[in-house]
């Protein structure tokens, strides 16, 4: 599943990053294997705030769209 | 563990030195230049782009040094602007700047291993370098406990922790920098896979060091990004045989899929690993942190 599609509170492991920010993306923490959990959504859903390494990061749509993730 | 495997070095600053801070965003860094620098300070901006670059200066021992505050960056692989200055102050790039003689690396220590990322990038460019930790108190707080002996001997650099806040930071931070010295990192600490080492040991043989002029000790991390990239597009700095380059760049990444790695995520991946396996030694929770 996506990020995109995760729940507040809930831990995901994230499997794979897929598209042209990746490095990026994987550049602030978020290897594969990396566990983060969802903190709070925005009313519409966006940004997401997630906790990951022990530090609270936000993403847009866009970006977590490309991360591939499975509960915990 | 003992001290004496570290390469520390107390002499550079007898004579006046350019001394760089460099670090992830908001991790103090400009704190402690100020507090270095007091009123000493003029702030310039680089050709083309509006980024920020200050200079001042700062007296250790009788002797004045230039001190030098780089934009803050999370990684190295420059693709925006500010990053892009840090990269190329770091490896030397700018000929009309003096290259940094020591670094200040500024770590926030409530958030270690996402700084410890970009730390580990930059210690693989092999300048002198002190490691200074911030915001202890707020990892504090949260109940993490880093050990900065235990980063000291996990990467056989000095560590200092400061308090970026309090009145006397800089007088902490010159005198670290005379007892403890700076210590110039071991280059690739962060135990590549072989066939990643081996992709950048070629591309540095067969390339870079033959067809640019980029110092010797800037060329891995250079190999990295270009490999990672895939291609030159992104290149500041003159070359010659760029065709070659493509081939052989082309030629490695299918060499790293044949391994099983992906050519664009190797090097993130692996400085992670190393990170959160050297962390478990030097960092410990005391208790759950997770915010709600």
């Amino acid at each position: 599943m996506s990020l995109s599609d995760a729940v507040v509170q809930q831990k995901y492991e994230v499997k794979q990053i897929q598209g042209e920010e990746l490095v990026r993306i994987m550049e602030m923490g978020l290897t594969p294997g990396s566990i983060c959990r969802v903190i709070r959504r925005a009313p519409m859903g966006y940004p997401m705030e997630i906790k990951i390494r022990g530090y609270l990061l936000s993403l847009r749509k866009k970006e977590a769209d490309m991360i591939e993730v499975i509960p915990v | 563990m003992s001290k004496t495997n570290l390469a520390i070095q107390k002499d550079l600053l007898r004579q006046p030195s350019t001394i760089t801070l460099v670090g992830n965003p908001n991790t103090g860094k400009s704190t402690i230049f100020n507090a270095l620098t007091g009123l000493r300070q003029k702030i310039a901006n680089y050709p083309g782009i509006t980024v920020e670059r200050k200079m001042g200066s700062t007296i250790i021992n009788g002797v004045l040094h230039k001190v030098i505050d780089l934009p803050g960056a999370y990684s190295l692989n420059h693709k925006k602007a500010d990053e892009r200055i840090t990269y190329e102050t770091l490896i030397g790039s700018y000929d009309y700047e003096e290259k940094p003689d020591l670094l200040l690396l500024v770590l926030d220590a409530s958030n270690l291993e996402r700084n410890l990322f970009l730390a580990s990038q930059v210690m693989d460019l092999q300048i002198p370098i002190l490691m200074v930790l911030t915001m202890s108190d707020i990892a504090d707080e949260r109940g993490i406990i880093i050990k900065p002996e235990q980063l000291s001997s996990a990467w056989r650099v000095p560590v200092i922790s400061v308090n970026a806040r309090s009145k006397n930071c800089d007088t902490q931070i010159k005198e670290a920098l005379i007892e403890k010295g700076v210590a110039v990192p071991k280059p690739f600490q962060w135990n590549p896979t072989t066939p990643l080492r081996k992709a950048v040991e070629r591309l540095d043989k067969e390339w870079l060091s033959k067809h640019t002029q980029l110092p010797k000790r800037a060329r891995p991390i250079e190999a990295l990004r270009l490999i990672a990239e895939g291609g030159l597009e992104d290149s500041f700095y003159q070359y010659s045989e760029g065709g070659k380059a493509k081939k052989l760049i082309e030629s490695l990444q299918n060499f790293l899929e044949a391994a099983g790695e992906n050519p664009t995520a190797a090097e993130v991946v692996q400085r992670y690993r190393f990170i959160s396996d050297i962390s478990e030694g030097s960092v410990s929770k005391e208790h759950s942190n997770e915010l709600t």
